[in-house]
C-alpha cells in the first residue's frame, strides 16, 4: 500500500511538472489566431469524433437504460462533491479566503447530510458548487490561453487549460491515495456519467452547426476566457463586446438592408 | 469535451444552441419588478428590456402548458415568440462583420431568411427537451453602447445554476434580443466563427448552400418527427 501510494505521489509528480512545462509553452505562444495547430486538431478531432461514436455513445446508450435520470444526477453530485479539494486549493491560490471556506463547509454538509454528496444540501440553502481549477488560476495570475489543443479522447483545452487540468489532477488527494486502477475507474464512471446525460444534447448540438470542430472550440475558448474573466470582474469583456456588438459607427450599420422593410 | 466540467457539458454542447431557446424553453417564476411598457416619454425606457424577457418567458411557458395542441403546433408558435423577439437583421449582421459587406443585396436578403429560420428551427428542435426548469431574472446592465443586458439564471434540472445573459438593442422604437450569453459563451460569437470558417472556404455562396442544406434537413426530420410523434 505505501509503496502503491508513492507510485501514486510520483505520478503525480510527473503530472504537474507536464502541466509546467505546458505552461512555458502556454507563455511562448503566437499570437497568430487561437487555433495554429488546426490541421493536427481536426485529424485528432475526427478520432474522438468516432470514438465517441462507435465507443462512448453505446457505453452511454447502456448506461441510460440502466440506471434513470435521477440516479446518474445523484451520482454526478457525488463525483464532483469529490473535486473538493482541488477547488479549495485554487480558491486559496486566486486569493479568495471566503470561497474557500465556503467550499470547506459545503464539502462537509454535503458529504454528511447529503448523503456521500449525492444530494446537493448545501446548494438548497445557498452555498451553490464553486468551479475554481488551476487553469483559471493560471489565468487570474495573467498566463495567456495560448493555442487550442484537442486531445485523443479528452477532447478540447489550450495548453494554459491542459496545464491547469494536469495540476488539478495531481492537487486530488484522493487519486495519490486510491491505487491507480480505482482512480481511473472513477474517471471512467464520471466521464461516461457525464456523457449519458449529454447524450441528446451532444447529438442535437452536432446536427444543428455548421462545423462541429469550429463550433465545440469557440464554445470551449469563450468559456473558459470567461471563467478567467469573471474572477476579474469582466476586465476583457469591453474589448471582447466591442468587437462582438461594435461600438456604434460601422459601416455594416448604416448601409443597409433592404428598404420593403421584409426583415421587421 | 470527456473530460470538460458538468456546467460546461450541460450547458455548451448542449445548450448552445439551445439557447435561443433557453429563455424560453423555461418556466419563469419571478415576477417582473416593473412590467412597465416602453410607451411614454421619448427618453429611453431601460426598464424595458427586464420586463421583455419576463413577458417572453411567461409567453413561452404559456404555449409549453397547452397540452391540448399537438407538438407540431405548439412548437411553431414558439417559432413565432422568437421571431418576434429577436432582431434577427442586426444579429444577422453582427455574425457576418466585416463579411456583411461582400454580400450582394439579393445575398443578404437571402442570408437574413436562412438565418432566421436557422435559429428558430434549431430552437423549436430543443424544447421536445424543455424541463420543469424556471427562470430567475437576476438584473440587468446598461452596456455603454446602448444595448441593455438582462442577466438570469436557470434554476432546476440539469441546467441549474446556468447563467444566461440577453442583449437587447433598441432599433425602431423596439427592445429585441441580439445575443444569448450562456455561461459567457455568446452565440453570436459561436455562429461568427462557424460561419467564417464557412466564408474563407467557399464564399458566401457556400454559405448560404449550407445553410439552406441545414434548414431543410432540420424541416424533414421535423415533418417526420411530427407525423412519428403524433
Amino acid at each position: 500500500m505505501t509503496q502503491s501510494m508513492m507510485k501514486e505521489r510520483s505520478k503525480g509528480t510527473g503530472q504537474l511538472a507536464l502541466g509546467l512545462l505546458l505552461v512555458a509553452l502556454a507563455g511562448c505562444a503566437s499570437s497568430q489566431g487561437p487555433d495554429p495547430w488546426e490541421p493536427a486538431n481536426r485529424k485528432v478531432f475526427s478520432f474522438n469524433e468516432g470514438f465517441d461514436r462507435w465507443v462512448m455513445n453505446p457505453v452511454a446508450d447502456t448506461w441510460n437504460f440502466v440506471f434513470p435520470r435521477p440516479v446518474e444526477e445523484a451520482l454526478g453530485r457525488a463525483l464532483a462533491n469529490l473535486n473538493m479539494p482541488r477547488v479549495f486549493v485554487n480558491d486559496l491560490l486566486q486569493a479568495r479566503p471566503k470561497a474557500a471556506a465556503k467550499d470547506v463547509f459545503r464539502f462537509a454538509l454535503n458529504s454528511s447530510f447529503g448523503w456521500a454528496g449525492l444530494f446537493d444540501v448545501a446548494g438548497d440553502v445557498g452555498f451553490p458548487l464553486d468551479d475554481s481549477d488551476f487553469g483559471q488560476t493560471l489565468g487570474v495570475w495573467g498566463v495567456p490561453p495560448g493555442p487550442y489543443v484537442t486531445f485523443p479522447i479528452l477532447g478540447p483545452f489550450n495548453v494554459r487549460d491542459g496545464s491547469g487540468y494536469a495540476a488539478d489532477i495531481a492537487m486530488t488527494p484522493w487519486t495519490w491515495v486510491v491505487p491507480g486502477f480505482w482512480t481511473l475507474g472513477a474517471s471512467v464512471v464520471r466521464v461516461v456519467n457525464l456523457r449519458a446525460e449529454a447524450d441528446e444534447q451532444l447529438e442535437q448540438s452536432r446536427k444543428d452547426s455548421l462545423d462541429y470542430y469550429v463550433f465545440l472550440r469557440d464554445a470551449y475558448l469563450q468559456y473558459r476566457a470567461h471563467k478567467v474573466d469573471k474572477r476579474l470582474d469582466g476586465r476583457a469583456q469591453k474589448s471582447r463586446d466591442e468587437d462582438l456588438y461594435g461600438t456604434g459607427d460601422e459601416d455594416y450599420d448604416v448601409e443597409d438592408a433592404p428598404s420593403d422593410g421584409s426583415f421587421q | 469535451m470527456m473530460r470538460c466540467g458538468r456546467k460546461l457539458l450541460a450547458v455548451l454542447l448542449c445548450a448552445l444552441p439551445v439557447s435561443v431557446v433557453s429563455v424560453v424553453s423555461v418556466v419563469s417564476v419571478v415576477s417582473a419588478t416593473s412590467a412597465a411598457s416602453a410607451a411614454g416619454t421619448g427618453t429611453v425606457d431601460t426598464a424595458a428590456p427586464r420586463a421583455i424577457i419576463q413577458q417572453t418567458a411567461d409567453e413561452v411557458i404559456a404555449a409549453l402548458q397547452k397540452k391540448d395542441i399537438s407538438l407540431a403546433k405548439r412548437r411553431s408558435e414558439i417559432e413565432a415568440i422568437a421571431l418576434k423577439r429577436f432582431d434577427f437583421l442586426t444579429t444577422a449582421k453582427l455574425v457576418l462583420k466585416r463579411h456583411w459587406r461582400r454580400l450582394s443585396k439579393q445575398q443578404r436578403k437571402e442570408f437574413v431568411e436562412e438565418f432566421r429560420l436557422y435559429l428558430a428551427s434549431t430552437y423549436g428542435g430543443r424544447l421536445q427537451r424543455y424541463q420543469q426548469q424556471t427562470v430567475k431574472i437576476l438584473g440587468q446592465r446598461v452596456e455603454p453602447r446602448g444595448d441593455v443586458t438582462v442577466h438570469t439564471r436557470i434554476v432546476g434540472g440539469s441546467s441549474d445554476g446556468v447563467a444566461v445573459d440577453y442583449r437587447l438593442r433598441l432599433r425602431d422604437g423596439r427592445w429585441r434580443i441580439i445575443d444569448v450569453i450562456i455561461e459567457g459563451i455568446s452565440l453570436v460569437s459561436n455562429f461568427r466563427s462557424q460561419f467564417a470558417e464557412v466564408l474563407s472556404h467557399g464564399g458566401p455562396e457556400e454559405l448560404l448552400r449550407r445553410l439552406h442544406e441545414k434548414n431543410a434537413a432540420t424541416n424533414a426530420r421535423s415533418e417526420a418527427g411530427s407525423t412519428a410523434g403524433g
